[in-house]
């Protein structure tokens, strides 16, 4: 706190509170004089508002009159350092302005229009954004870790899978695997997650192999895999993107809107930059 | 919706403004939201629906991850809602406060957004004019933190609202923290996407007893609906007054079960022998409480709780990532009571005492990240405090000056931030902080069908679940009489397991005719990360005389390696690592272990539990990447490396 307090004490500051001073005491010689502040029924409203929101009831007379005391002191308060320039290079202030103002202009944007119309031009001026990767979905004999399997065995499994391509025996096959034999289309980098980079890259470099083959290796072992499913990379649809077309064009409109309202005031302004250091 | 949009962008630039976001560039809020929204249809489609395994399958994911909502995190500049929070484990990228890029090397399978129950949401709403807390007594000085030291002091100022003392509760503004929790449902009904990508309903009840003694708990719904507020420590700080709200929460349909975590830090009551208020332990308690928290988080960020060298002399691994001081604060937690596995022997004791069983709790890992984004990996490391410990040097893994950056809070009073620590002779300083007790953890696993909800809220409460400290190590872990001659390489092992022997978190009963049990453990490792070293089986019993012992058993060794039976330890796999690049030991370790098991000291009529601790090679940890990064030797009094490991949720034997 004492830091803060330091901290605050600048050398700017200290000449304000000087000059400040010098002036307060000339006043004080013209025996300024006496400034009005009225507590309107609005105010009075809104410091039971206040107080309400706060407290969850309506302030006693006794609490009232505090709040009328504590607010005609802030008013006070407020005018002697306006009239000291205090407000000037407040930081705190600044932003608090800029807040309202960025808050005021959010406010009076109009709500995004959604047209079907709308809809198709920003779905295809973006559409390079909506893109589903290729996916491969497939079932795997898990052949055990170690040296790779001898090929005797090999032949032997893929044998007896083409004897019987379209039955469940293939699930009885080679040696228990922790998770599942058969999985569902995925992307290669989710595939790389489950069985490791390599057996993902395999998988995909000979996506266009049919029936068992291998083994490949993964992270776990070595496997013979069968791909069912190759779905290639393909720009998603509008019906597919759905609700998230919508969310994402709106954003967009008001992203656009409030950028525009901002335009229009800076367009009022010039700002220029001394850039050169003594 | 728009409103809530509105307010939410407004306060961003806003925040950059008062320097909230030092060092970022504020990207347009219509923007970034139009990107997240994006991304995650995108995520959505490339995803993959398998059809809902018999045998299940693990997956990984954060129950314990804070954003903006808690007063805490918001203190520490985090800005993250709950929104780009799963954004983050659906594999998007967040912004840290600091500015950097946080993302996962590859996504989460679910989440739930935890934050604090007290005072939520009321830090943000103090920076938003309108909002009922812009009023609140702290909200000038919240409107005005600049510097780390600022936020630490925010933090600790706001510890009299929070804790409720004379003269602040009417500050809080109920209709804040309602619209808060809100939005918090809101968002975890939004990203749930069955069979894809779960979330859950949730916050964290942050609770203390004694002298700041840490019973934090968090609560995760089963379902889409909720209670209109959280309970909260603002209710009550005693957790069996959870418990019973809980309850009642689920005879109005609303199921859920509460997870401690950081028992490390609870000067010994997260696992006590009494009552909050004093009373022994009854039945009645011990059954309360297992309806109501079946699972408990081992390892996260501060640290690892499954043991303490001091409980735990003869275990060479009992010294992992302890963080030895209750939560925020400097002082040093009793270790008796604070640790899983004491509390597994202790909940023996009691049960045969006739008091119940109050700890026969299954094991999970979360992060307890206050960014918005679990920091998992020991190479891709934030931490978990937003700015005050963004940079290695206010992590206390590298030389750094400056004072005390961390959150120094001792019987309620913040003691003055202490100053620079010297110590290894090298004449390096470092920041006197205990962010480097901290670790790179942890990650939940749960064995089920499918992901959703229901089929993983499930599994959580019959304890098939497990810890990791952030690989993603997968296990399984089966007991019974019957499962002795079953072949573990069979296709069908995992089916014969299921229907012989119970799994992970099961009971065991004995019977007069009955043979011993055989166990069966199995261990897979992260594909991504370094191999296994072995796999251990901990096993806890009662005496005859009431009491308790424990014992390590090593069960499967890599290499080809055989146990020592009169060690009952592997033997050294020569697995190492250079701690000048990270480097591992390549050629050695393990893909794959697996092992049926035998007790050699089983005693049929002794009462006992028996859980998996799987350890990888050793791989550098967090503290060391850093100090490599920025080319200074690994700090002299932490661990340069570790052995990451996961934790099973055990398998209990009672006699007939």
């Amino acid at each position: 706190m004492l830091d803060r307090l330091r901290g605050l004490l600048t050398d700017r500051f200290t000449v304000f509170a000087l000059v400040g001073l010098a002036f307060f005491g000339i006043d004080m010689l013209n025996s300024r004089q006496t400034d009005r502040i009225h507590i309107n029924q609005a105010d009075l409203a809104m410091l039971e508002g206040r107080y309400e929101l706060q407290a969850g009831r309506s302030p006693s007379a006794d609490e009232l009159e505090a709040l009328i005391a504590f607010h005609a002191r802030e008013e006070i308060l407020v005018r002697e350092a306006r009239r000291l320039g205090l407000d000037q290079g407040d930081v705190i202030l600044r932003r608090r302005l800029a807040q309202k103002m960025e808050l005021l202009l959010q406010d009076g944007l109009p709500e995004p229009v959604i047209t079907d119309v709308a809809l198709d031009r920003y779905y295809e001026a973006t559409r390079d954004r909506y893109v589903r990767p290729a996916r491969i979905g497939f079932r795997h004999i898990y052949l055990g870790s170690g040296d790779p399997p001898a090929p005797v065995e090999v032949d032997r499994l893929r044998n007896a899978l083409r004897e019987s391509p379209t039955s469940e025996a293939w699930r009885g096959m080679g040696e228990a695997f922790m998770l599942a034999r058969e999985y569902a289309p995925r992307p290669q980098p989710a595939l790389a997650e489950l069985f490791g980079p390599g057996f993902a890259a395999a998988l995909f470099d000979a996506r266009s192999q049919s029936g068992w083959w291998g083994p490949i290796q993964s992270a776990y072992g070595w496997h013979l895999v069968r791909a069912l499913t190759y779905e290639p990379e393909a720009p998603l649809s509008r019906a597919e993107l759905g609700a998230t077309l919508i969310e994402d064009f709106t954003a967009s409109e008001r992203a656009v809107a409030e950028a525009e309202a901002y335009d229009r005031l800076a367009r009022r302004y010039e700002v220029t930059v001394d850039r050169a250091r003594p | 919706m728009a409103f809530r949009r509105l307010l939410v962008s407004s306060t961003v630039p806003f925040l950059f403004a008062l320097g909230l976001g030092a060092c970022t560039a504020p990207d347009e809020p219509g923007q970034q939201a139009a990107d997240t929204a994006s991304a995650s249809a995108a995520d959505k489609l490339s995803g993959s629906q398998d059809a809902a395994n018999p045998t299940r399958n693990a997956y990984f994911g954060e129950l314990h991850v804070h954003t903006r909502y808690s007063f805490d995190a918001f203190a520490f500049g985090t800005v993250a809602t709950p929104d780009d929070s799963y954004a983050f484990a659906k594999g998007e990228p967040l912004q840290h406060p600091a500015g950097f890029e946080m993302k996962l090397d590859r996504p989460l399978d679910f989440q739930g957004v935890t934050d604090h129950g007290m005072y939520l949401g009321m830090l943000p709403a103090m920076t938003e004019p309108g909002s009922p807390a812009f009023e609140h007594p702290m909200a000038p000085q919240m409107r005005s933190v600049e510097t780390v030291d600022d936020r630490r002091s925010m933090f600790v100022d706001m510890m009299p609202y929070l804790a409720g003392a004379d003269g602040t509760r009417q500050y809080l503004n109920q209709s804040v923290v309602e619209s808060a929790w809100a939005d918090i449902v809101a968002a975890a009904n939004r990203h749930n996407d069955p069979g894809r990508f779960t979330t859950f309903i949730a916050y964290e009840y942050t609770s203390a007893g004694g002298v700041r003694d840490n019973l934090h708990r968090n609560v995760i719904f089963r379902g889409d609906k909720a209670p209109l507020a959280p309970f909260s420590r603002m209710d009550s700080p005693n957790p069996e007054d959870l418990w019973a709200k809980m309850d009642d929460w689920r005879d109005a349909g609303m199921d859920s079960i509460a997870i401690p975590h950081n028992s490390n830090g609870s000067g010994g009551r997260m696992f006590q022998r009494t009552y909050y208020e004093g009373a022994p332990i009854d039945p009645a308690y011990a059954q309360t409480r297992m309806r109501n928290e079946p699972i408990v988080e081992v390892t996260q960020v501060k640290g690892t709780s499954e043991t303490h060298p001091g409980l735990s002399p003869n275990d060479e691994w009992a010294g992992f990532e302890i963080m030895p001081y209750k939560i925020a604060t400097n002082i040093i937690s009793a270790v008796e009571g604070s640790y899983v596995r004491d509390a597994y022997r202790r909940g023996l004791e009691l049960a045969e005492s006739g008091a119940g069983n109050p700890y026969k709790f299954g094991l999970i890992g979360a992060s307890d990240s206050h960014t918005g984004a679990g920091a998992f990996e020991e190479d891709n490391y934030w931490s978990k405090v937003g700015l005050l410990d963004a940079e290695p040097n206010l992590r206390g893994s590298v030389p750094g000056g400056g004072g005390n950056a961390g959150v120094s809070v001792a019987d309620g009073e913040a003691e003055a931030p202490a100053t620079i620590r010297t110590q290894d002779g090298s004449g390096r300083t470092y920041r006197d902080t205990y962010y480097h007790t901290w670790g790179a953890s942890g990650l939940a696993g749960v064995w089920a069908e499918e992901n959703t909800r229901e089929a993983l809220f499930d599994a959580m409460r019959r304890k098939e679940t497990f810890a990791t400290t952030g690989p993603r190590i997968r296990m399984r872990f089966f007991a019974g009489p019957e499962l002795s001659g079953l072949d573990m390489t069979d296709p069908s092992f995992l089916s014969a397991a299921y229907e012989r022997g119970v799994p992970m978190g099961g009971d065991l009963y004995g019977s007069t005719e009955s043979p011993a049990p055989t166990f069966m453990v199995w261990a897979l490792r992260d594909p991504l990360e370094a191999p296994l070293q072995r796999v251990q089986i901990v096993k806890g019993w009662v005496t005859p005389d009431g009491t308790t012992e424990e014992k390590v058993f090593d069960v499967v060794c890599s290499d080809g390696l055989e146990v020592d039976p009169v060690t009952r330890r592997c033997p050294d796999n020569g697995a190492g690592v250079d701690l000048q690049t990270c480097k591992i030991t390549d050629g050695v370790g393990a893909d794959e272990l697996k092992a049926a098991w035998q007790d050699p000291e089983f005693q049929a009529d002794q009462s006992a539990f028996y859980y998996v601790r799987v350890l990888q090679n050793p791989t550098c940890r967090w503290s060391t990447w850093d100090s490599i990064r920025e080319g200074v030797e690994p700090r002299y009094d932490v661990a340069p490396a570790i052995q990451e490991r996961a934790w099973s949720s055990p398998i209990w034997y009672a006699p007939a």
